[in-house]
């Protein structure tokens, strides 16, 4: 399958991903236990992230951070299901690739799901900015503050990494 | 007795390459997240770490814990370095029988007082110490005097973990968990039924290493194995994310590598590295089969409905603390998951299960 075309800008990808995951969340997802209905599909902080649109995507029943092919040099994707280890915040992640008939070829890493983790909209809009935040946006180091010193412990999973990223 | 030797010397005389070794911390640093930078590191603890006595104990097991460890990773270096603990004591592997393996128990308790490792794999029953007995002596008391001068304790597979098996409903022996007995020890829960070999080679290689016990969870366990659902990395996941389950084990669905929600998968809430480390080497694992994870490796999963009926999670705020974290501003939704994991467990106590019929209504 070929890479899709590039999306025009963020905004534009954000309103295609929000239409397309509330038509899936509607036709395939509304009668399923684990579909959260006082949720709702929204994108968070979608924008140009190296040769990626990076950001957020809530939804009832999943919230990833989503990386689209956004200039040429972005690597391909494998197949779907196959992985992409790419480096995050100064972590290397592991990405599932995905295709969408609409939408086309994109990555996917899991933050969430299912959704009981919260209790409402905002509680999952919250934590989505603060993943974007950690995530996707350039450190500023605190002052007086140098480079945090490497813990020699073994990082754990991701969630142990995001948990110490926010200071939890 | 060679206690004094160590791994490096050991592994060189069984003709273990350096190659081999390397090859051997690199899995290990990779699977504990470690960068590669740490490998030397990681290498040097490993060849200069003594022996460590270990005593292994079997109760209320079915040998799945053994079978796993031994067979699915022999030849590899593995479990050479398995073999290179001073495993004094283990029913299955000994050599020794009658009372000579009794003996041997014994001896390797006065010699490392207080510095051996105890593995114990099964539950313990306390409904009627005759259920179980080794030597004549009940699981229960072989326990607790094994224990008394272990340094730590791993409970291998779901059964010394959770209870297990024996543990469910109805529970005819009064099956319960080490963690049920001993209370004044570090123990590790290295769940599964069985657990993942690299896992329980893992968790030696990390006390080997550092001198001690892996960060653990909510549940007992070593955060670097247990961190993850099977759901948050498993291949069929962008399926699941768009929507599209196999309804039966023989449709289009299920010929395309779709989800297997709907045919049961507990993946969502059972937290292992199936999906990641594999097994048999890396083969494959149940979902790459084709057949959804029944969860083997969570607390009391032979009582949480059935295998075949699709999860279902209750949305039940009063059981979640995501509204206090929110508040403090360290509101990432995977962070909360993991604070969650108590109130999660909670709910999936209660969860109701449908069947697909309901689903397809």
């Amino acid at each position: 399958m070929t890479q899709n075309a590039p999306f025009a800008d963020p905004e534009q990808l954000s309103l295609e991903l929000e239409a397309r995951f509330r038509l899936i969340g509607e036709t395939r997802m509304r009668d399923l236990p684990i579909y959260r209905p006082d949720l709702a599909v929204e994108t968070i902080g979608f924008r140009a992230h190296g040769p990626w649109w990076a950001g957020v995507l809530i939804t009832p029943w999943f919230m990833n951070l989503l990386l689209f092919p956004r200039l040429p040099e972005a690597p391909a994707l494998p197949p779907e299901g196959g992985d992409l280890q790419l480096e995050l915040a100064g972590r290397s992640e592991r990405f599932l690739s995905s295709r969408d008939e609409v939408l086309g070829a994109y990555l996917a890493l899991s933050l969430a799901s299912p959704m009981s983790g919260f209790p409402d909209q905002e509680s999952a809009r919250a934590s989505a900015r603060t993943a974007v935040t950690a995530l996707l946006e350039p450190r500023a180091e605190a002052p007086g503050q140098a480079a945090e010193p490497r813990d020699p412990r073994p990082a754990t999973d991701r969630r142990g990494f995001l948990r110490k990223l926010f200071g939890g | 007795m060679s206690y004094d030797k160590t791994l490096g010397e050991a592994l060189r005389r069984q003709g273990v390459s350096r190659r081999g070794f390397m090859k051997f911390c690199a899995t290990t640093a990779s699977l504990m997240a470690l960068p590669p930078s740490m490998v030397p590191a990681i290498a040097a603890a490993l060849e200069q770490a003594r022996r460590p006595s270990v005593i292994w104990l079997s109760f209320q097991e079915c040998t799945g814990c053994t079978e796993s460890l031994t067979r699915s990773h022999s030849p590899t270096v593995e479990g050479l370095i398995l073999g290179q603990i001073s495993l004094d004591y283990h029913h299955t592997l000994q050599a020794a029988a009658d009372s000579a393996a009794e003996h041997a128990r014994e001896e390797a308790m006065k010699e490392n007082y207080g510095k051996y490792l105890l593995i114990v794999d099964g539950s313990i029953p306390v409904g009627n110490p005759g259920y179980s007995t080794i030597a004549g002596i009940s699981n229960k008391d072989m326990l607790l005097e094994t224990a008394k001068g272990a340094a730590a304790i791993v409970s291998v597979g779901t059964c010394a973990a959770y209870g297990g098996i024996p543990k469910a409903n109805p529970n005819p022996t009064g099956a319960v968990a080490v963690s049920d007995l001993i209370k004044d020890k570090p123990i590790i829960n290295v769940p599964g039924c069985p657990p993942i070999p690299v896992v329980i080679t893992g968790v030696l290689a990390h006390y080997l290493t550092f001198g001690t016990i892996p960060e653990l969870d909510d549940a007992g366990r070593p955060k670097v194995f247990y961190g993850e659902t099977i759901h948050d990395r498993c291949y069929r996941r962008p399926f699941y994310d768009k929507g599209l389950f196999a309804e039966s084990f023989d449709d289009e669905g299920a010929r395309k590598g779709w989800c297997l929600f709907k045919l049961g998968c507990k993946a969502p809430v059972t937290y292992n590295a199936c999906a990641t480390t594999k097994w048999n080497a890396g083969t494959s694992f149940p979902i790459q089969s084709g057949h959804g994870c029944i969860g083997c490796s969570e607390p009391n999963f032979w009582d949480l409905g059935g295998f075949y009926k699709a999860l279902s999670v209750p949305n039940d705020p009063v059981t979640l603390v995501a509204g206090a974290a929110a508040a403090a501003g360290v509101a990432a939704g995977a962070a909360m998951a993991m604070r969650n994991r108590k109130a999660k467990a909670d709910a999936k106590s209660k969860h109701q299960t449908v069947t697909i019929d309901d689903l397809e209504k």
